[in-house]
């Protein structure tokens, strides 16, 4: 970019229209197909279904949740490369309440809740070991947790969401300086609270099972895979012929980030094992037993390899974190990996002694999938794909690294 | 159809900014604007100049008082090491039960600061943090000396100290059998190559500036001195090239490097299986916690050293304010990591952990517990304001209380967890002898004793660092900044 920032011919807003946006029209489709075939799933097998859509459910739930971290963090530091990417994590968050519905089928019904989460069957209420737990696992305490959830991500995103948007409109620095000054708050809320849904959710699949790094394990997740997203997302709406301002400045610097959070998702993972391995603790070893017997050892290879150090390498070069084409790759890679880890993570409590694919797991992400893909849409188009009047624009636009 | 009415309708323009903006939009615009990183307008030649005027100009009185009071702190840890190796290692006040006390403990909380100064320095650099331009002179030198200190207490607790060469990684062919499963020689790999890799960080940053140095001082002694620090160095186009890429090289070799050792620090603890000790969380733990401590040991030296030398220009407000929001921060994740050490030991359902963590805050040592609460999770709190952040003296002084805080950390991680072990039979306290205090505290007159030949011979400031974030070296970028000339931070 050459010359004086104050020549810069600032772009004017960027719309998305569904109706002439293809992918509106196969989410469509694949939507209602995808829940006729989830109904036909949940009739035929419940347990199965309780899996699988617990499995789509936090595939992207995870990235809505690394979106939220992403626009706080933006706001906290007062960054400006973000800003023309920002609206995209703000789309997101505006999903969040459709989250709540997802979360429905398996957080309400009794008979699918209780296969996900053994401690909520009758049979083990008078288990000595979740007795010492009780004070934490019981019915009311778990519900008025996912109401929190649910209730903060869904005001606050909603509220950064609005306001991001409403300043399209009357250009007023004002609201940038309170999302800022509300940003730190919100950052120590949501380590809170994703700490807990990683607990709740995910950890309490196997409720006999702790560690006191899961949360940290958690938002290493979220981060990563929600950053593949956005690359994704951009990715797709560039080829839509949208977003055209971003440069190579920006692909840049989301690599960099990208690499920088496979590196500590390794970290953390790999940190977690070597601990757990090396002081041989019975209740904390089950869990790595559990998870590495028959095939699915091989996937914890696959997700060694295929999560850290492909990625990694791939990532050190200038040239794949410049290009779109190829970070858009890795990416798409990377995402694939999540949803590998999930699986290893999830699947192994429906299936313990082998990799057992179900139909219904396919199903179910592409159900879910569809659903928030044209939520995404429709949102989206309710506002310009960046926030055109951002005080800090022209520095985005301008942004070297 | 999609609810379009909140898009705007405007056509292209070439700033966020309309003339027909409404008047309260103005202050808020105003606190948009980015402050200098450098104060009062000044330019690269009085960087430069004022820089080396610490160097350059005769050491004034309080330097000499402070040295000599910082020599006579020292002597302390020169006592106390004396009695104990003329002596035996029967002088501290380690038992049975507590084996691993207060040498450990102050070996930790030294090289956590040891570990801060190049995290800071490195990983500020690596994220392209301007502002760190600034510290990270000052950060880098703190680590080199903290870590020295921290070195003292793994070479003389083994008892016969002219036996401490069996630590060294001496080959297995030479018959000696260090015992690579123990975590002394993890600590001992892991801190000397950290050490080697942070003296080679803060040596190639003070290349530049060593020749600058060169350049200005008249006494021969001085220009050979400073001539051979630099390398040679002529500042041509090609050598800043090489510089600036290895400079960057070193910068992710210590990043990474600075990590695994935090790690491996904290799996000394991690990798048994004591309660209180083994927990995953210990994987980030020595981590944040060096990070905090680092960054209130930097305060603590900064701001004495910017009013004394009058370098508020370049060590600006906004640097303490950094400085206190990242202390903010790193005091909060260890809050984080506190509580979810508590709630593991609950929801993990052990009663050997939950009791551990009971006599934490119920046993004998209870009051250090509380205090290191007051001081790590609450004191730091003050910092959400910004008019504490700002207040170079009132920053100094809340962050003695994490200081006190972080020290306090690792002797409740320690003593609290193995004072009362498995066999009841066993349980006993400990306390420190006269030997113990003394050595410990005569490690801040060494420390300060460094810090202080630093600050007298090199350049405390990175010159070349600052000149390449005045506006002057990037002027496309002004507008985004406030006139250097209305900046207020001038005290």
């Amino acid at each position: 970019m050459s010359g004086h920032p104050s020549s810069l011919q600032l772009p004017g807003p960027d719309r998305l229209q569904p109706g002439r946006f293809a992918l509106t029209t196969i989410f469509a489709g694949l939507s209602v197909l995808g829940i006729i075939f989830s109904l036909v799933g949940a009739l035929v097998n419940p347990t199965q279904f309780a899996y699988s859509w617990f499995y789509a459910f936090y595939f992207f739930f995870t990235i809505a949740i690394g979106c939220f971290f992403w626009t706080m963090l933006h706001y906290a530091c007062d960054s400006e490369w973000s800003v023309v990417v920002r609206r995209t994590w703000e789309t997101i968050l505006g999903l969040l309440p459709l989250f709540f519905v997802l979360f429905i089928p398996i957080g309400f019904i009794p008979e699918l809740r209780q296969v996900l989460w053994q401690w909520m069957q009758p049979i083990h209420a008078t288990d000595h070991e979740l007795t010492l737990r009780s004070g934490y696992l019981n019915f009311p305490f778990f519900y008025i947790r996912v109401l929190v959830y649910f209730g903060y991500f869904i005001i606050a995103g909603r509220w950064y969401w609005k306001n991001s948007v409403r300043q399209d409109t009357d250009g007023d620095p004002r609201r940038t300086r309170r999302m800022h000054d509300h940003s730190y708050l919100a950052l120590v809320i949501f380590g809170v609270l994703e700490t807990f849904f990683g607990f709740d959710w995910l950890m309490g699949l196997y409720w006999r099972w702790s560690s006191s790094l899961f949360g940290v394990y958690n938002f290493a997740v979220c981060v990563q895979a929600s950053l593949a997203a956005t690359i994704i997302i951009i990715a797709i709406l560039r080829s839509g012929g949208h977003l055209k301002m971003l440069t190579y400045e920006h692909f840049y610097l989301m690599g960099k980030l990208l690499f920088g959070f496979t590196i500590f998702w390794a970290y953390i993972a790999f940190g977690q094992f070597l601990l757990i391995w090396f002081a041989n603790i019975p209740e904390e070893t089950i869990f790595y037993n559990d998870h590495n017997r028959g095939l699915w050892k091989y996937l914890s290879y696959i997700i060694i390899v295929g999560k850290f150090m492909f990625p990694a390498i791939y990532l050190l070069s200038q040239d794949n974190k410049k290009s779109l084409r190829a970070l858009t790759a890795i990416a798409v890679w990377i995402l694939i990996m999540h949803g590998v880890e999930l699986y290893w993570f999830i699947m192994p409590y429906a299936h313990q002694n082998s990799i057992i694919p179900s139909w219904q797991d396919f199903v179910t992400l592409i159900t879910v999938g569809s659903i928030l893909g044209l939520a995404f849409i429709r949102t989206a188009a309710r506002a310009s794909l960046f926030p055109t009047r951002d005080p800090r624009l022209v520095e985005c636009l301008n942004v070297t690294n | 159809m999609a609810d379009n009415s909140l898009l705007p309708a405007e056509p292209a323009h070439t700033s966020v900014e309309r003339h027909d903006d409404p008047p309260e939009y103005a202050q808020a615009r105003q606190e948009l604007i980015r402050e200098p990183y450098v104060t009062n307008n000044r330019s690269a030649a009085w960087v430069g100049d004022h820089i080396a005027s610490v160097v350059q100009n005769p050491a004034p009185l309080w330097w000499w008082i402070a040295v000599s009071v910082a020599g006579g702190v020292a002597s302390l840890t020169g006592i106390g090491l004396i009695y104990l190796i003329t002596t035996g290692v029967g002088v501290w006040g380690e038992n049975n039960s507590a084996n691993w006390a207060w040498d450990i403990t102050n070996f930790v909380f030294w090289i956590g600061i040891g570990h801060a100064g190049t995290m800071i320095a490195a990983i500020l650099y690596l994220t392209r943090q301007k502002w760190a331009s600034g510290i990270n002179r000052a950060a880098e030198a703190m680590t080199i000396f903290a870590v020295m200190c921290a070195g003292i207490y793994p070479a003389v607790h083994v008892g016969r100290v002219w036996f401490a060469w069996y630590l060294a990684p001496i080959p297995n062919a030479n018959a000696i059998w260090p015992n690579f499963r123990s975590p002394l020689l993890w600590d001992v790999f892991a801190v000397s190559t950290y050490l080697s890799v942070s003296i080679m960080f803060w040596y190639v940053g003070l290349i530049p500036d060593a020749a600058a140095m060169r350049d200005r001082v008249k006494n021969k002694i001085g220009k050979y001195f400073y001539a051979v620090l630099c390398l040679g160095w002529r500042g041509s186009g090609r050598q800043w090239a090489n510089y600036e890429f290895c400079y960057l090289m070193l910068a992710g070799i210590a990043t990474l490097l600075v990590i695994t050792t935090c790690t491996v620090v904290s799996s000394d603890f991690s990798t048994s299986v004591i309660p209180g000790w083994h927990g995953t969380i210990f994987i980030p733990y020595f981590g944040v916690g060096a990070i905090y401590g680092g960054f209130c040991m930097l305060i603590i030296l900064l701001v004495p050293i910017r009013q004394y030398y009058k370098l508020q220009d370049l060590v600006t407000l906004r640097h303490i304010d950094m400085c206190c929001r990242y202390t903010l921060l790193m005091g909060l994740f260890v809050a984080y990591i506190y509580g979810m050490e508590f709630f593991i030991a609950y929801y993990g359902g052990s009663p050997n952990e939950r009791y551990t963590f009971y006599d934490r805050i119920r046993g004998p040592y209870w009051l250090t517990w509380y205090v290191m609460m007051f001081c790590n999770c609450v004191v730091p709190q003050l910092f959400w304001m910004k008019s504490v952040r700002r207040n170079p003296w009132l920053a100094f002084g809340i962050v003695l209380f994490p200081s006190v805080g972080m020290w306090l950390e690792r002797f409740v991680i320690i003593v609290s967890s193995v004072h009362r072990d498995f066999l009841p039979s066993s349980w006993g306290m400990f306390y420190p002898t006269w030997i113990d205090i003394i050595t410990f505290t005569g490690t801040f007159g060494v420390f300060f004793l460094m810090y202080l030949l630093f600050v007298r011979f090199i350049p405390v400031i990175a010159i070349s660092e600052v000149r390449s974030v005045l506006p002057e070296a990037n002027p496309h970028a002004a507008m985004y900044h406030k006139e250097s000339s209305t900046g207020a931070s001038h005290e």
